[in-house]
């Protein structure tokens, strides 16, 4: 019984310091063991494993405990038992396994899991101890240690037993990292397995993805027919539905779809085109044209366009840009016109300039390069930057002001690629921008000419060009001297006026003047007025320049004493020959009325011959042409008359084969005048009088009759028709009915079925005219409506405005027969409401229905004389 | 009202440990002894000895085989958990049978053990080694009361009276009333016994467990631990209200809460046997 | 079926029940029949009770559900306690639902 705890007595110093010094020695051990504990923690090499684990700790564990067998068993994760890991000596393998069960079955295991610190019970081998300590972390039970130690020693040191729980607690997180670390390998080799697969897999629909591709676009491709063949029809449809009699309103709508449907169609061509282009399914032609029709035949379409915004069209193209060349002008037409109307779109003042020039030229092929240049609204950096990509617009306010799907520019680059070139733009916000792209083109030297008339020589012929726009004039100037001629470009009027003397009194004369019609001070009208009453001057002959879509400019240039007019944009041929034509033939200042202006379609001349002699009585000028075309046909001179007294004088002087007696006509109808003549004829020679009517009606016929007409025709007159009617009565002539003259193919223009403007249906018109034999005279008939055409409507406004419903109703018949001549079918509705208004004596409807009657009536007019002068 | 210095100061008045207590604790405290000499020190306690095999033989403990002597039960709980133990049992002792007029003794050391029990068996879910030093140090958390009972009843009646006023935790009426608490005292006392600081960190710091400097989580279980006791409604130290929980000391613990529930079995059965051995003597 | 302390497990019987450790592992399906070897692992895991089928239930079983009104009266009485701790944190919320139901089974009790 000790009284302090301290063993030994006082007499025993020595074996204190001892056992102080051992008990040191021991405790540095134990440090250092456990610091060695600590090392070994970072060792996760390859090698390791669970059972060298147990190993490290085992030789930890023994310099401390006196142990005569040990081991560890470790948790299976599935089934929760525990498997012996590492046991050790071997021969005592059993003995630790049936120690191990024994205290399973006590209890004394599932006790010792819940502690963490040595369990120390008596062994079942007598004599013995069991030391079994719990292996876990902080998570979970990872194991159990069992230790059989010697029972020699009665307590082992608490120092020992906290060794052994540091030792085996360090054992159980080594076994549980390894464990983790060796999962974690696993996992990162099937992550990388499955990385790779997944790449395959991506591989497989990345190659799926492009053949789906491929397939939707050889679909779209091969179903660009199918999706617009109903379009068209949608848009066939609707024109025909607009050549019926329909209703104000439903003529809106109708022209509303018709717009619609021809928006639609445009923007599925697109899509169609730029799938078909993405598909590797466009084709670019190789066919031989020539680039300057085929850049100014873009022109002629936006020209109307252009002009109605009050924009300057002018086009460029350099001398050194081969004429003929091999390449798609379809394709080269269609990025020019898609750059063109952006430009025109974009631009609410100044000019439109498309240039033309080569790029480059190695002999054999030219990059020739296409630049449209405008003075609109610009593009900012970052619109400039996308504006070639699809579906993208300049910005999302120009979708909902401008409109257009986004495509146009994305097909031109594709387009231009295809022909070996690129695209471009170039931009500054609020100046304009210019839209370039370049196409290589296999030059053909060798070809004929292509577009009628051969290059003029205008050498020694000095002309001055009078234009306010720089750009127009330079156009004009590069263009005739590229003819030899001598050039000199003046801006304004009071400029070209003080030229056009000096140049008379230095003897060094201008030969023509090129007159602007739209000029800030003073207008090409007004300054041809001053010129003309000049007497130094006057001589020289003057050619207007105008822009398209304005009416009156033939009469007006006509009666001001031009010699010549021309619409822009110019075309060289077109300038070239209207010059030299100018130059040769001397104009008639005193013809009057009917004096013509050297155009494009001039007339052709007619030798009379000896043929049988009709009277035409005629008041419509449209009818009357068709009329004498027809007689002329038929062999006959024709007289032509337009009222009714004037034919009753003119059977009174000659002795006619016929007459062709329109049935109404002002001052005397048809059925009066007829009256008269039978009456003066009395039983003298009796002519034959042939009615022309419109009326088809049992009626009116029996009406011609009773008048003492012979026999009627109805209109639209038919060629036949009138040849059977006739000829008994031109037989009786004595000279002979000329046969059938071959038929002349007149020139089919194409700018028939481009033109904007739907107000005349030309092609309807054109299909008539060659109907009847007569489609020479097309261009003569429109150019005559053209000019009758302010006068009619002029005699409708003033019978509007003395609200005399008679006056109206035959001023608006009148004018309907010619309106529906030509074709002008929307202007023929209006005029034939305007007319039944006029017979039912609503002054009011009447008076309603002549706004629409004068835009109508100014589309036509400008639908005329664009196209009169462009083709 | 007794101020704490006034409290603690005088050693004579405390009570003070058992002799077999303090000469366990010098035998433990020496680096040359064994734990032979440990068992021959209770051995020589008889009622000690009793004590300490009638815990360690009962559910509290729950060792599947019987512990027949002191030297088995060195072996299997352990030289310095017997001892932890045999502290335990000896204040209990100490405290028996104070008067009842402030505190009913009974209710109070139920609480007490209840205490001690949950911090022991969260000490064991969270695999401490020493899980007995917490059942000590969750016994002796609330001991300051049983001072200032003894000391300054006039203090410690005030302190409950405003509690009960004013709905508020006891102990902070008593900071209110007297300037200090039971958790200061407590701390006092076990330090006037020379127990070593892993004991009176956690009775000091168990309304206020993060200020604990070296052992944290111990103050975080027995603040835990207190919490639980309340909870599980075992008796009563002068405390109506269920303390708040630090949600610091929570976390440190990294237990989930669910832990609770599946200890509460354990915790009520350990603690019908504790009140049974250590209590009743049973 | 009835809850049976392990020593009185005999192989043959079939669980009536899922068994866990006290750490809530799954050592064994509800519908086992008890084998040698599962045995040894309840005696591992420290399992003291098992339910097994037509067994009489020896071991001691939890108290019934309590009616709502009963529930809310005892409610009442454990906020009044936890009226300084705060309810939303998961530890306290845990258990004041176990106070509740303590002072329902102690009103029970004395009831």
């Amino acid at each position: 019984m000790t009284a302090h705890g301290v063993s030994g007595s006082p007499a025993v110093p020595e074996r204190t310091v001892d056992a102080a010094a051992k008990m040191n020695r021991w405790l540095l051990e134990c440090l250092d063991a456990v610091a060695e504990l600590h090392h070994s923690n970072g060792d996760l090499s390859e090698q390791l494993t669970p059972a060298k684990i147990c190993e490290a700790t085992t030789a930890a564990l023994l310099q401390f405990v006196e142990t005569r067998a040990l081991g560890f068993w470790v948790v299976d994760r599935h089934t929760h038992d525990f498997t012996p890991l590492f046991l050790t000596p071997a021969a005592e393998h059993e003995l630790l396994i049936r120690e191990l069960d024994s205290h399973i079955e006590s209890g004394t295991f599932a006790w010792a899991m819940s502690q963490n610190r040595p369990v120390i019970v008596p062994a079942t081998m007598l004599g013995n101890r069991a030391l079994l300590h719990v292996m876990a972390t902080k998570a979970r039970v990872v194991g159990m240690y069992l230790a059989i130690i010697g029972g020699r020693r009665s307590f082992i040191p608490e120092a020992a037993q906290k060794f052994t729980s540091i030792a085996l607690s360090n054992c159980a997180s080594r076994l549980e990292s390894l464990m983790l670390y060796s999962s974690l390998a696993d996992h990162a080799k099937n992550l990388a397995a499955k990385v790779a697969e997944r790449t395959r897999e991506l591989e497989r629909s990345e190659a799926k993805a492009k053949a789906a591709s491929r397939a939707k676009g050889d679909f779209l491709a091969s179903m660009s027919h199918e999706i617009r063949t109903p379009i068209s029809g949608v848009i066939g449809m609707t024109e025909l539905l607009l050549e019926t009699a329909l209703s104000e309103e439903q003529l809106e709508f109708a022209r509303t779809i018709h717009s619609s449907g021809e928006a639609l169609l445009g923007i599925i061509n697109d899509i169609l085109d730029l799938s078909k282009i993405e598909a590797g399914g466009l084709d670019i032609e190789a066919i031989e044209f020539d680039l300057r029709t085929a850049v100014e035949s873009a022109l002629d379409v936006v020209s109307v366009r252009a002009g109605e915004k009050g924009l300057e069209l002018v086009c460029m193209v350099a001398p050194d840009v081969p004429s003929r060349v091999v390449g798609d002008p379809g394709r080269i037409r269609q990025i020019l016109l898609n750059m063109l109307s952006n430009a025109i779109k974009f631009t609410e003042q100044g000019e439109v300039v498309l240039r033309v020039r080569a790029e480059s030229d190695d002999g054999s092929n030219t990059l020739v390069r296409f630049e449209v240049q405008d003075t609109g609204i610009g593009l900012t950096p970052a619109a400039q930057a996308k504006i070639f990509q699809p579906f993208v617009q300049a910005d999302s306010s120009t979708t909902r002001k401008f409109g257009g799907t986004g495509l146009g520019l994305t097909i031109c680059k594709r387009l231009a690629e295809l022909m070996g070139g690129a695209v471009g733009a170039r931009s500054a916000e609020g100046v304009g921008s210019t839209f370039w792209f370049t196409a290589y083109l296999e030059q053909k030297p060798d070809g004929p000419e292509h577009g009628g008339v051969v290059s003029v020589d205008l050498k020694g012929i000095r002309v001055l060009v009078v234009d306010d726009n720089a750009t127009a004039g330079a156009v004009l100037r590069e263009q005739l001297v590229a003819c030899g001629a001598d050039v000199d470009v003046v801006d304004t009027a009071t400029a070209a006026v003080r030229r056009l003397r000096e140049g008379q009194a230095l003897g060094r004369q201008y030969g023509v003047a090129l007159l602007d019609k739209c000029m800030p001070e003073m207008g090409g009208i007004e300054l041809a007025k001053q010129i003309k009453s000049n007497p130094e001057i006057s001589h020289i002959p003057l050619i207007l320049v105008t822009a398209v879509g304005q009416r009156g400019d033939r009469a007006a240039a006509t009666e001001v004493g031009f010699s010549g007019y021309l619409t822009k944009p110019i075309r060289r041929e077109q300038l070239q020959g209207c010059v030299s034509r100018v130059l040769g033939l001397a104009v008639d200042a005193e013809a009057g009325r009917s004096s013509e202006l050297i155009t494009k379609h001039t007339l052709a001349d007619e030798t009379a011959r000896h043929r049988p002699r009709v009277l035409l009585a005629e008041d419509n000028p449209v009818n009357q042409k068709i009329a004498v075309r027809f007689l002329e046909k038929l062999g006959c001179r024709v007289d032509v008359v337009d009222n009714g007294r004037d034919a009753v004088e003119a059977v009174e002087r000659v002795s006619y084969a016929a007459v062709l007696m329109d049935c109404s006509m002002p001052e005397l109808d048809g059925y009066e005048a007829t009256t008269v003549i039978r009456e003066r004829e009395g039983d003298g020679r009796h002519t034959a009088i042939i009615a022309l009517t419109a009326d088809a009606t049992e009626r009116s016929r029996q009406q011609c009759l009773e008048v003492g007409m012979d026999d009627f025709v109805t209109k639209p007159v038919k060629r036949e028709v009138l040849g059977e009617v006739l000829r008994p009565w031109i037989e009786r002539a004595t000279t002979k009915v000329e046969s059938e003259a071959s038929p002349e193919t007149p020139a089919t223009d194409s700018s028939d079925s481009g033109s904007a403007g739907s107000a005349i249906d030309l092609e309807a018109f054109r299909r008539q005219m060659e109907e009847m034999d007569v489609g020479e005279m097309v261009e003569e008939l429109l150019e005559t409506f053209a000019q009758d055409a302010p006068e009619r409507l002029a005699a409708i406004e003033v019978a509007l405005s003395d609200g005399d419903a008679e006056e109206i109703r035959a001023a608006a018949h009148a004018y309907k027969s010619a309106a529906a001549t030509i074709h002008a079918e929307g202007l023929a509705g209006l005029l034939r409401d305007m007319e039944r208004a006029g017979r039912d004596g609503d002054v009011e409807r009447a008076r309603q229905l002549f706004t629409d009657l004068h835009s109508e009536n100014s589309a036509v007019l400008a639908q005329l004389q664009q196209r009169a002068n462009g083709g | 009202m007794a101020s704490l210095a006034h409290l603690l100061r005088d050693p004579v008045e405390l009570p003070s440990l058992p002799t077999v207590y303090v000469r366990l604790l010098e035998v433990m405290n020496d680096p040359y002894s064994s734990a032979a000499d440990v068992g021959a020190i209770i051995g020589d306690d008889p009622s000690l000895t009793a004590r300490l095999l009638r815990l360690v033989n009962s559910a509290f403990y729950g060792f599947p085989s019987r512990i027949e002597s002191v030297k088995q039960a060195l072996s299997v709980v352990g030289t310095q958990q017997l001892h932890d133990l045999a502290l335990a049992t000896s204040v209990v002792e100490m405290f028996k049978d104070m008067p009842d007029e402030l505190v009913n003794m009974e209710l109070f050391w139920h609480h007490s053990l209840a205490c001690g029990v949950c911090a022991r068996a969260l000490a064991g879910e969270r695999r401490e080694s020493n899980v007995e030093r917490l059942f000590v140090a969750g016994l002796l958390h609330d001991i300051g009361r049983l001072i200032m009972y003894l000391r300054d009843p006039e203090g410690a009646r005030s302190a409950l009276e405003r509690s009960r006023a004013d709905n508020q935790l006891l102990y902070v009426a008593e900071r209110e009333v007297l300037g200090y608490d039971h958790a200061v005292v407590g701390e006092g006392l076990l330090r006037a016994w020379n127990l070593p600081s892993s004991l009176r960190e956690p009775v000091a710091y168990h309304h206020n467990p993060v200020i604990a400097t070296r052992f944290t989580v111990d103050a975080a279980i027995v603040h835990v631990a207190d919490i639980v006791a309340h909870a599980m409604l075992l008796g009563n130290s002068g405390e109506r209200f269920v303390p708040p929980v630090t949600p610091a000391a929570w976390d440190r613990l990294e237990l989930d809460p669910s832990v609770v529930t599946s200890l509460e079995e354990d915790i009520s059965r350990q603690y019908a046997a504790s009140v049974l051995a250590i209590l009743r003597d049973e | 079926m009835g809850a049976i302390n392990v020593e009185h497990v005999r192989e043959g019987m079939e669980l009536a029940a899922d068994v866990t450790d006290r750490n809530g592992q799954l050592l064994a399906r509800e519908g086992t029949v008890v084998s040698d070897s599962l045995l040894r692992l309840f005696k591992m895991w420290g399992v003291n009770t098992v339910e097994v089928v037509g067994e009489e239930d020896t071991a001691e079983a939890e108290g019934g559900a309590l009616a709502p009104e009963i529930r809310t009266e005892h409610e009442e009485a454990a906020r009044d306690l936890f009226r300084h701790a705060d309810l939303e944190h998961p530890l306290t919320a845990l258990l004041f639902r176990e106070c509740t139901k303590r002072i329902a089974h102690g009103a029970c009790n004395h009831g």
